[in-house]
């Protein structure tokens, strides 16, 4: 009777010593997550936001930045001593030596621009300096001036050796400007230093294009997208969230930088072809895919192409997009179609078969 | 002989009572209070400055960064925004009052940050 009594007895206090534990496990595994450090920086003229989960997380978070400046120190137009720079200061004259990356990058920016006939263009300087977007010129230059800088704007101008590897603009007047690509760039960098240095998980923002990296696919990440329609408005909001464990993640907008003028809004995303801000249903583009270049090419080629003509080359890349029309309608490919979880109700989605 | 037994049923009922408590206070905890209380990190040269809790806010001020820029933030108990900057693009004041989890203004110019964190909330990453 007493033995009874004492194991009941017993067994409470192990039950009740149990669950306490648990608890308290359950507490301090809730708080493990916050060991994940974050920090924040500027580099290929934008605002790099990182947040790694690992032991050196802060030599890590170093270590891209500095691979992110020596990336743009690179690629930059805005640094003299970058190859672009060079190639530039040397178009029409002589061909230029540079790195295997560089050689790398650019050959990749030509595929790209033949794949979309041309609506990506790496040659687009005598266009981007004409209006001038980056230093808020915020004035419509000369029509005839466009359509001479529309003539220099061709990727054909474009010649590289694979050999040395070197680098050659044809024409004088034409000139490489990679404002599309940087960020992506700096994005698939980062990724490779997280994959190199046993990093549990990380993701990195450069100006809004993200990479994500965790180590074995087991973390699962919140993307959200800006509202195009309320940033335009100058509100804060997001039209919903992707759900992912890997990728890069890049948007192009119209809200992002622009002007008004007799009630026509001019925005940076120019159209090679004519010239002008690219005029059509699009208010914003998001892409997904497997690299940082790739889908930051993607979401600027897209925007100018428009739904209907984006498809193919979606396809043609794996990638995936998400897109949000002036008439409120949003379209999402069907391979994250699933993914995707509406923030407001007030937008029509619609699932676009690729 | 009695008088232990008894004690020990009020020990043990404590320690019940003691986890199931902890366990509601926990699950309460995780609801609500902790998911609500969102943070304002502000960023100078990427360095945080201020990490503002914005529901102990009952007054709505303006914080002035006194930097070249003159960058002056309004802090509310919902949220925060940029409204002056002496940058040539306005692009901080044009992304207006960020409110929610993960959302972020930045002054490119002046070098300067804001993001809102929930504690216990996953990361949101705001692409565009």
């Amino acid at each position: 009777m007493k033995a009874k009594k004492y194991s009941l007895k017993a067994c409470l206090i192990i039950i009740a010593t149990v669950i306490i534990f648990f608890i308290t496990a359950f507490y301090f595994i809730n708080n493990d997550n916050k060991k994940s450090y974050s920090n924040t920086s500027y580099a290929m003229g934008s605002f790099v936001e990182q947040t790694i989960n690992a032991e050196n997380a802060q030599e890590v978070a170093a270590e891209v930045i500095s691979a992110i400046i020596s990336a743009e120190n690179d690629i930059s137009t805005r640094k003299p001593e970058s190859f672009i720079a060079k190639l530039n200061e040397s178009a029409g004259k002589n061909p230029v030596e540079i790195s295997n990356e560089v050689y790398n990058l650019l050959d990749f920016c030509i595929e790209l621009s033949e794949s979309t006939n041309g609506k990506f263009d790496p040659l687009i300087l005598s266009l981007t300096s004409l209006w001038d977007f980056d230093n808020n010129k915020k004035i419509i230059p000369d029509n005839e001036e466009i359509s001479k800088a529309v003539l220099n704007t061709d990727y054909n101008f474009l010649k590289l050796d694979k050999e040395l590897p070197y680098a050659y603009i044809e024409n004088e007047y034409a000139g490489l400007d990679l404002g599309a690509v940087g960020k992506g760039y700096g994005c698939d960098k980062a990724i490779e230093i997280y994959s190199q240095n046993n990093v549990d998980d990380a993701v990195i923002s450069v100006g809004g294009t993200i990479g994500l990296y965790s180590a074995e696919d087991k973390k699962e990440w919140t993307v959200a997208i800006k509202d195009p329609f309320e940033a335009m408005k100058g509100n804060y909001s997001t039209i919903g969230n992707i759900r992912l464990n890997k990728g890069y993640i890049a948007t192009s907008g119209l809200y992002e930088k622009y002007f008004n003028e007799d009630d026509t809004i001019y925005h940076h995303i120019l159209d090679p072809d004519t010239g002008y801000p690219v005029e059509n249903e699009l208010m914003s583009v998001t892409v997904v895919s497997q690299t940082g270049v790739l889908s930051d090419i993607l979401s600027t080629a897209c925007f100018v192409m428009g739904v209907e003509n984006s498809k193919e080359v979606l396809k043609q890349y794996n990638a995936q997009a998400v897109f949000v029309l002036k008439d409120g309608k949003i379209y999402i490919t069907d391979g994250i179609f699933d993914d995707f979880e509406p923030a407001a109700h007030q937008y029509a989605i619609t699932k676009l078969e690729l | 002989m009695k008088y232990i037994k008894r004690l020990d049923v009020i020990l043990i009922l404590l320690l019940i009572s003691a986890a199931v408590l902890m366990l509601i206070f926990n699950n309460i905890k995780n609801d609500s209070e902790v998911n609500r209380t969102k943070r304002a990190i502000v960023t100078k040269d990427s360095k945080v400055i201020y990490d503002i809790i914005l529901k102990d806010i009952d007054k709505s001020y303006y914080l002035e960064l006194d930097d070249e820029f003159n960058v002056s933030l309004l802090v509310e108990s919902d949220g925060v925004s940029f409204v002056h900057s002496d940058c040539p693009d306005k692009v901080c004041i044009n992304t207006g009052k960020i409110t929610e989890n993960g959302q972020s203004a930045i002054c490119l110019p002046a070098r300067v940050s804001v993001k809102i964190k929930s504690d216990k909330e996953s990361d949101i990453i705001v692409t565009g």
